[in-house]
């Protein structure tokens, strides 16, 4: 009997548990380092705008979000809310700033829908590989 | 239904429900369940969630909860009678292991956006 108990102590714990994990996830009772929970696999939400918004906003939208990413790295990702998405990129920790902004337009650049009856895109969105970038100042 | 939905819905039934087949068809047919029964899949069910969860908290728990029940289940075999409480207990910890993994598998199909099927 005292067997069984046990079981049942321990599944009901771990259910808690995995209630509180999974509210800190969706955005409730979050703690205050839930941010260097998440560092561990950093990671950085995109959202899809590729439907919605013509190529140039799109453009100047991938910068803003290459620009908001090299934040985010500086201010060591504590503030990663960026909400739910539809796309999700993994970036291991140590990864230069340059390489994510190339990660956030190559995501963007892969991940655009196709549309049926859609006009021929232009082919001025290649993204440069940060090889080929010119070098940063510090 | 969107696809996160489907794949969300599609790792439920694999993952949940299809393990509790034997249980819930052993209640379809004879209208009651055993305490072996009952402790034996809960024994399963622990092992199969330890296995197909990401978190190790989750993964560690539900590999002790299946070896307790696993030697509940050698105990009524050896006293070839029921234990007290262990109908209740059991379907009590299949029920928290179901519920705890539909959340895990909600962040990970539906907010992820992770496959289900990764078969090649």
């Amino acid at each position: 009997m005292l067997l069984v108990f046990a079981g049942c102590l321990l599944s009901g714990a771990l259910f808690v548990s995995v209630l509180v994990w999974f509210l800190r996830q969706i955005g409730f009772a979050r703690s205050p380092n839930y941010g260097k929970i998440s560092i561990s696999h950093l990671e950085t939400c995109v959202e899809k705008v590729w439907d919605r918004e013509p190529i140039d906003a799109l453009l100047a939208r991938a910068d803003a979000l290459a620009e908001r990413s090299k934040l985010l790295a500086e201010q060591t990702l504590a503030k990663m809310e960026w909400g739910q998405s539809d796309i999700i990129l993994k970036i291991p920790l140590g990864t230069p700033v340059h390489e994510i902004e190339f990660l956030f337009l190559s995501a963007m650049t892969a991940h655009k829908p196709k549309r049926p009856n859609q006009a021929p895109e232009p082919t001025a969105t290649a993204v440069t590989p940060p090889a080929a970038q010119e070098p940063r100042q510090p | 239904m969107n696809s996160k939905m489907s794949e969300f819905t599609v790792a439920v039934i694999f993952l949940l429900i299809f393990p509790l087949l034997p249980l819930l068809f052993e209640f379809w047919i004879s209208g009651t369940l055993t305490d072996s029964s009952a402790v034996v899949v809960a024994s399963m069910y622990a092992f199969s969630i330890a296995f197909a969860t990401r978190l190790k908290f989750v993964f560690a728990l539900a590999l002790l909860v299946g070896v307790i029940f696993a030697m509940a289940y050698g105990a009524i075999m050896i006293k070839a009678s029921s234990l007290a409480h262990a109908l209740p207990c059991s379907v009590f910890t299949i029920g928290a292991f179901f519920g705890a993994h539909v959340m895990e598998r909600y962040k990970m199909h539906v907010l992820d956006g992770d496959q289900f099927f990764t078969l090649k």
